[in-house]
């Protein structure tokens, strides 16, 4: 999955458990780890904007975009 | 659905089914009034007893089926692959029905017994309101797959 999902740091930074995060953004803590290891397929924006606002960050500091090495060119 | 919609079409479907195995239990009895009437429908008896008792239990299969897919809206499990074989079981007991009266009809028009003639057109028009059925049955079908993947991939959304 290329786009990569960084909410440890920001979570220690706050001294917030997964579960108090996700029931902060309003999601199960089952879908926080899907989001943590790369499994996710969409995020809705209002998703996006409540991890924001609870974690005090920007975009870009939660997400990052590593592109796929593949063979061909 | 609204709250009164699913109990009607229960109710519904209660009503053709006890019509259904009313008719079933009816049917050997009236045909074994008419062969003793008139022996020359004797021959045909048994096969066409037994291929309307065949296309009726088709018939009870779809109910059942369609009951079982009126529940699964009810509790909005409509939209997962689990459906597709109710909708499957329906689309194959409308077949087999269709084709068994085909059959008969078919039978009817080449190896005619005497006097039945134009009895058997009235199977035409349920072969063409079968065969009609069939298809609308398979583009719903299409319909169903469609929303099942379209669920799929809405309910991953984080």
């Amino acid at each position: 999955m290329a786009i990569v999902v960084d909410i440890d740091v920001m979570l220690a930074r706050r001294g917030m458990s997964v579960g108090e995060f996700a029931a902060a953004v309003g999601i199960t803590p089952a879908n926080v780890a899907v989001l943590k290891n790369g499994r996710a397929k969409a995020v809705r924006f209002t998703t996006l904007d409540a991890i924001c606002r609870v974690l005090g960050c920007e975009v870009g500091d939660v997400l990052r975009h590593v592109p796929d090495d593949t063979a061909a060119s | 659905m609204t709250r009164f919609v699913t109990p009607l079409l229960r109710g519904i479907i209660v009503i053709l089914g006890l019509a259904a195995l009313a008719l079933g239990a009816g049917l050997p009895l009236v045909a074994r009034d008419i062969a003793e009437a008139a022996p020359e429908f004797e021959t045909i008896r048994l096969p066409y007893v037994a291929a309307a008792e065949a296309a009726l239990a088709c018939v009870l299969i779809a109910l059942l089926a369609l009951w079982i897919l009126l529940g699964r809206v009810r509790r909005d499990r409509i939209f997962s692959p689990a459906s597709l074989r109710w909708v499957d079981a329906i689309i194959s007991a409308a077949t087999a029905a269709t084709a068994m009266t085909g059959l008969v009809f078919a039978h009817q028009m080449l190896a005619p017994v005497p006097g039945i003639g134009p009895a058997a057109w009235p199977l035409l028009l349920l072969v063409l309101a079968g065969i009609g059925f069939v298809l609308t049955m398979l583009v719903m079908r299409r319909l169903l797959v469609t929303a099942v993947g379209l669920r799929t991939d809405l309910d991953g959304v984080i």
